[in-house]
This record gives structure tokens, sequence and C-alpha cells, in this order.
């Protein structure tokens, strides 16, 4: 891998070391929400959800992202990466304020939640400790466009090859959506955790943190997405139908991604209805690019499986090879994808969302959509790279048992919630009283999700122990990452579909028509701001 | 392999993307700012203006300002600091001799009234009290009745008067209690006090009136006189009472039925006053 097996290595390492703590977490807040156990003391419940949803929002992702940035740094441009001491001390800043964070919601000093809304306020450190992850990761920005650039230029005319080209996209929309978070935290956030501030506007830091919530869910996207494309057709055996297509896809997740983040503020009295209707409409974009993905994936499919000796309308996806991890992998991920989708057709729909808003809907929605469409994939890229990067095998069967058993707690998890959601229970809270006969009829399907929690904390301990036992095998030889070849790959292609710098303008002006009047109302608004409301005593 | 020297050729996907998103861009702001609120306004609406006004966020100033001159405020009694001193100071024992001058004729000497349409004092809160007091006082309540005998009373007369009422053992334990264990409360009734109904905007009665939760001047029912009660949920559910702060109790009686109503001042009427949780579990009927 060009001299970055290391840092690929570490970034994996470091990544489901940190699922192995977290999704624990996330199994027993299920249960002691669930009917299943009795109360616990809240500020317990809160130290576990914030826990979880840090590591699992901004550093989980954030370092599969860096590590498979990498090695389709390394694989896909095939010369050694540059700047490889950026590269470590970026990893090192993402651990580092991971522990700085983690460490202050150990303590009990910031129940704020992975969202930390003000006016709830935490400890400085665990602010601090986000700030300095998030620009560890804008260093891997700065290495993705750095390269992308470099070998452009020394390869005038040629097309970059997708992969890096879906990398670049991927870091430059992270690049550009983690500003909000980042002025929240420093022009808002920390003054008043410093107490140079007395009080802090929830509306402003709400708007800000929209910018980043909902393109950092395409963000950890992207990975997954990126696999579809460049690693799924080849381990299918076939070959990618349109490699002009995924780079539309990736061009428009960019456009799309970021100026429809009021849609989680449906509710929210500071901003204008017909900002929010706005922001619904681009949100309806965003199916596009899934949409064409799917179409490219499941038309690459079909290759595959008609080579594989496929007959008839749909013989071809039986002759596909599932026991493939990565082709089951994507199989159950577009599964989950859809439903996941369905019911974000809901959420992001200005009138229906009304009916789910701060219910246990929303948080069943993305934990199907992130936690099982796009961590499987995770999982999946993992298995194509832990062999490569280490040269020891991984047993065939255990990988497809905890895909399988990924898939199956995810639902398990998930489609109770969504239902809990439809009858009303609100997120967020740290235990429901199930003997109240208004919400007797809920405890079955919270019980039933808990389980469902278990099965995915076995599924990770499958996963760790798999990846740990391989260092017992010897070392044999593995045939080195290729990217799947498009059936017509391009040999010269338009400036549009080949860079980014016109796109990226686009981004701009469209945060400015869609977010520049909302954020400037905040900031001219007087008399909305409110004292902060410390948390952990 | 490639002809990587030659410039490739004017890329026109630059023109018809920007144009895509910025003809969308302007739909969805014609659509946003300008047809919804069109058709939202209405014929009795806001005004299409305002409408637009209220679609960008910014509330239409002179709408407001209309709208805030013209309003008129429910009560004039605030909790503020001082409030409450002066209701913690009063003095019980010279609102009795107030009491005993006209208001005992009513509301009867030992704060239980004879007639079911004058409420029951004894044992309410202080801050209950004060507030129609003061509310019949400066008309914010129907002062049809209750105004001439307030309107020459200072305000440390009406919170001694409030502390005499409070200060009175709780009426009805002898009287209620038999009846309160008998009647039967239909599940209905008991959902509304326990629970309310969040679907039609109507709070647990428990939540303010307690004993789940006690909110500042909101009354203690149980044991309260049942037509006095049902009289009172219609005048609110008709607007023809008024003086709920922020309307909370008028929205509340404008969403109950009035079997509802009858039901909800049956219960409190018969519910046991003078235990916090008087709902025992052997009242309750499915």
């Amino acid at each position: 891998m060009q001299g970055s097996r290391k840092l690929v290595l570490a970034h994996f390492g470091a990544a489901f070391a940190m699922l192995a703590f977290a999704i624990p977490l996330g199994a027993w807040q299920m249960l002691v929400r669930s009917p299943l156990h009795r109360w616990v003391d809240p500020e317990r419940y809160y130290i576990a959800v914030t826990a979880h949803g840090s590591t699992l929002a901004y550093i989980f992702p954030t370092l599969v992202a860096m590590g498979f940035g990498y090695a389709v740094c390394a694989v896909a441009l095939g010369r050694p990466m540059r700047g490889m001491a950026m590269a470590w001390l970026s990893l090192w800043l993402v651990l580092g304020g991971a522990a700085m964070a983690l460490l202050t919601v150990a303590g009990g000093k910031a129940t704020v939640l992975y969202t930390f809304y003000p006016p709830l306020l935490a400890s400085a450190w665990y602010y601090l400790g986000i700030l300095c992850a998030v620009a560890g990761s804008w260093i891997w920005v700065w290495l993705m466009v750095w390269h992308f650039r470099q070998w452009k230029r020394d390869h005038a005319g040629l097309p970059v090859p997708l992969a890096m080209f879906a990398t670049t996209a991927a870091a430059l929309l992270w690049a550009w959506t983690s500003l909000g978070v980042g002025s929240e935290i420093v022009f808002l956030i920390l003054p008043n955790a410093f107490g140079w501030t007395s009080s802090i506007d929830p509306g402003l830091a709400r708007v800000l943190f929209s910018w980043t919530l909902h393109a950092i869910v395409y963000f950890w996207l992207m990975p997954a997405y990126i696999a579809f494309y460049v690693l799924l057709p080849q381990a299918a055996g076939g070959r990618l139908y349109s490699d002009r297509m995924g780079r539309i896809a990736f061009l428009q997740l960019l456009v799309f991604s970021m100026p429809i983040g009021l849609h989680h503020l449906f509710t929210d009295p500071q901003v204008g209805a017909g900002f929010k209707f706005l922001h619904a409409v681009f949100t309806g974009m965003v199916a596009v690019p899934t949409l064409l993905t799917i179409f490219t994936i499941c038309a690459s499919l079909e290759i595959a499986g008609r080579l594989r000796g496929g007959r008839g309308l749909f013989g071809w996806v039986a002759a596909l090879p599932w026991q493939q991890p990565m082709v089951l992998a994507s199989g159950l991920s577009l599964l989950m994808l859809g439903l996941g989708g369905a019911g974000g057709l809901i959420n992001m729909s200005y009138a229906m969302n009304a009916t789910v808003h701060n219910t246990q809907f929303v948080t069943a929605h993305f934990h199907l959509i992130f936690g099982g469409a796009v961590v499987i994939m995770y999982f999946a890229i993992a298995y194509e790279l832990w062999p490569r990067l280490t040269g020891r095998a991984l047993p065939s069967a255990l990988m497809r048992l905890q895909l399988w058993s990924w898939f199956a707690g995810m639902l398990i998890v998930t489609l109770p919630w969504h239902v809990v959601g439809l009858m009303g229970q609100p997120r967020r809270m740290s235990y429901y009283d199930y003997t109240d006969p208004a919400l007797a009829p809920q405890a079955i399907w919270v019980a039933l999700s808990a389980v469902g929690g278990f099965v995915l904390v076995l599924s990770t301990l499958l996963l760790v122990g798999m990846l740990l036992a391989s260092f017992r095998r010897g070392i044999s030889v593995q045939p080195p990452l290729r990217f799947s070849l498009a059936i017509d790959p391009p040999r010269s292609l338009p400036a549009s579909l080949n860079g980014f710098g016109v796109w990226v303008v686009l981004v701009a002006a469209l945060t400015v028509t869609n977010y520049g009047f909302p954020i400037a109302q905040a900031l001219a608004a007087r008399g909305s701001a409110v004292a902060a409301f410390p948390t952990g005593g | 392999m490639t002809t990587g020297s030659r410039p490739p050729p004017r890329d026109r996907r630059f023109a018809v993307w920007i144009g895509s998103i910025a003809a969308l861009l302007v739909a969805a702001t014609a659509a946003g700012f300008v047809w919804l609120p069109a058709v939202q306004a209405g014929r009795d609406g806001p005004g299409l203006w305002d409408a637009i006004c209220s679609a960008i966020g910014l509330p239409s100033r002179d709408a407001r300002a209309a709208a805030v001159a013209g309003a008129e405020p429910p009560s004039n009694v605030a909790w503020t600091a001082a409030t409450q001193q002066l209701l913690a100071g009063a003095n019980p024992g010279r609102g009795a001799a107030l009491a005993a001058a006209s208001c005992n004729g009513c509301h009867g000497p030992a704060g239980v009234s004879d007639d079911a349409i004058f409420p029951n004092l004894a044992g309410q809160s202080r801050a209950s009290i004060y507030k129609q007091l003061q509310d019949f006082k400066s008309g914010r309540r129907d002062p049809a009745v209750m105004g001439g005998y307030v309107a020459a009373l200072s305000d440390r007369d009406l919170s001694d008067l409030a502390a005499h009422y409070a200060a009175l053992p709780v009426p009805g334990t002898a009287r209620g209690q038999g009846q309160a264990q008998q009647a039967p409360v239909d599940a209905a009734t008991l959902r509304l006090v326990d629970h309310g109904d969040p679907m039609r905007g109507i709070a647990a009665c428990a939540a303010c009136h307690g004993p789940m939760g006690f909110t500042a001047a909101a009354p203690r029912l149980e044991g309260q006189q049942r037509a006095y009660l049902e009289v009172q949920l219609e005048a609110l559910a008709s607007g023809a009472r008024h003086n709920d702060i922020g309307a909370q109790m008028r929205g509340i009686a404008r969403q109950l039925t009035a079997r509802e109503i009858s039901g909800l001042a049956a219960y409190y009427a018969a519910a046991p006053a003078g235990e916090t949780d008087s709902r025992s579990k052997s009242t309750r009927t499915k």
C-alpha cells in the first residue's frame, strides 16, 4: 500500500477500538430505559449517551473516513503518500481530542449529548476535545486535497481516479460542513464556558449546528458510497457500470448535503417557515445522488451476475457471489438504506415531520441509516483492507456471521424503535414509566429493541475478536488492493467531472442563499440570549 | 495511451447544472416565500404581505404593534417578589376580622359555603384567593357580585383575607369522606386528571392543581363545590371568564365536552380534601 500500511492500520484499529467501547454503552442505555430494568440515575444515563454519541458521531466515522482515504490515496494514485508526519499528527490530534472529550464525559462534567445544544453547557474540556479532533481531521482534508491537486498537476488531462475523486469530495464536504459546529464552539460556547460572556443564544447556536448536522451524515456515508463504486463491482466479479455517473453522484452529494440542515429545525421558532421549506426542497434533492448510486450499483451487480452465468430477469441476483463479505454487506446495506430512506422522507417533509418530531422515530431512523447501512459497509471495507494491511486472512464464515448478526441486530433494534416513535415516545429521556397505562403498550416494543442491542454487542465482539485473532495466524500472500474498472473507463473528462473549483464556489453560494439570512437574523436578534445551564454539578 | 495534451472542449455542464440549481432555488423560493404564504394567508388570515414577512422570519411589526396595543392583560397580578412577600407577611387574624364583616355570609364562617354556587375557601392557597380577589377588584374577572365587596379593600386587606381562609381547616373531611369512597369515578375522568389528553392540548389537571405539581395560584380543587366548578369551567370555555394568565384554562376548558366538565366537577367535589393524594385506588373504576 505504498508505505501507508501502518497509517491505515492504525486508523482502522483505533476506529474499531472506539466502536467496541461505544456499542456496549448503547446496549446498556437501551436496557436501562426499557421495562427490563429498573430506572437508573439520569446523570449516569446521560454520561453514557454523551459518550456513545460523541464517540460514534465524531470519532469513529472520522477515523474510518481518514484511514480509508489514506488507503485510496495510496492505491488509486499509485504512488507513495507525502506528508506522512502530518498524517500521524492528525491521527494523534483526533485521538487526543477524543480522549479529552471522553474523559470529561466520564467525569460527569459533560452530560450534554453529542449535539450539546445550548443553553446546556458542559466543561470547556469537552468542547476543546471535540475541536481538537475536528482540527485533526482538517489536516486529513488538507492532505487529500493536496494529493488530488498534485496528481492532477502531474497528469494533466488525465481523469483523476474515481476513488480519489470521491475521497476528495468527502474531504471538501467535511471541511465546509465542520465550519458550522466549529464556529458554534469557538464563537458561542467556549466564550461562555470560559466566563467571558454571561449568556448564549440557543437559536443561533442551533442554526450553526444544523449547518454541520446533516452534512456530517453524508460525510459518514461517503466511505460506504465509495466502497459501492470502487470495491463492490470488483468483489462481485464484474465492472462498474458508469464511472461518470459516480462522479456526478459525488458532486451532487457535495453540493446538496449542506444547504439543507434547517430540516432539523422544523419546529424551531427562530427560523422563518420559508427557509424551512427551501431546505426541505433541497433535502429532497439529496435523493437524486442516492438513486443514481442505487441504479449504478444494481447495474454493476447485474453485469457481474450475468458474467457469472445468471440468466433471466432475476437469475443474476442468485448468481452473485454472496459469500464475498463486500457483496453480502452491500446487499444488506442497500436493504437498510431503503428502509431508512423511506423513514427519512417522513423526517424531511415539512408537514409530516411534525408527527414524529423529537420522538424515538428520529433516533431509530439515524441508527438504521448510519449504524446499519453505513457502518456495515465500514465492516466490509475493513474486511477488504485488513488482510492486505496485516498479511493475514480472515475467516470467511465468521465475517458473514458478523455481517448477518449486525444486520439482524440493527433491524431488531430499529424497527420496534420506529414503532415506539410513532406511538409518540419522546427521545432523549432517561426513563419511562411503563406502569402508566398511557405508556404500557410501548413496553413490549422497547423490550424487543433492547434485546437487539445485545445482538449488536455480540456482533461487535465477533468483529474485534476476529481482527485480533488474525494476528495469531501465519502471514500469507494477499492479492493487492485494486479498485473496480468501469465498463468504459474515461480517457479524458470534462473539467466539470474532474475537479472541484466551480463546485466549491457553488456550495458557498448555496450556503449564502440558504443560510445567510437565518444566520444574519439570529446574529441581529436582541433579547434572545439566555443564561447557560451548566451540567454535571 | 491518452491524449492528455489536448485541452478538453468547453464544458457546458457547468452552465447546465448551475442553471438548473439556480432555477430550483428560484422556484423553491417563490413557493416557500410567496405562493405558500399566499395560500396560508387566506381570507381571514394575516394578509399577504404579513404572511410573506412571516415566512422570511420577520413577523410584521405593524400587525404585532396593533395586536399588542389592543390586548388587555388577563390579570394585573404578577408573581413578583413583592407580591410573594406581601402574601408571606399577611395577618390571618386581621383577615378573620375583615371576613366576619361580609364574606362569611356567603362563603360560610368556616370557609365552607352552604350554596353550591359559592366556592369553598377554607384551606385554599393564599396565592389563589389573593389573585381572584385582585381580579375582581380590577374587573379582570366579572365583578358583578364580588366587585362591590372588594372595591374598598387594600392590597394588604386582600392578602390578610387570603391568609385567613388559607389557615382554616380544609372542609368536607366529615361530609365528603363517605361519599368519596363510594362515588364511582369513570376511567375517562381519571385519565383527564392524571394524564390529560395531549392530542387535544389538555394538560393533566393534577399537573398544576396537585398532587403531581402545584403552580402559583392554581387553586386546590378537591372538595370544591360541584356546581361552582361546572359554572367556572363553562365560563372559561365560553370566554366569559378570562382572567387566566396565558389563557391556560380557557384553552383547556374549550376542549372539554359538557360530559367531561360534569365528570370532572363531580370527581373533584367528591374527592376528599385534605389528603395530598386524594385519589385512593379504591375509588377508581374501569
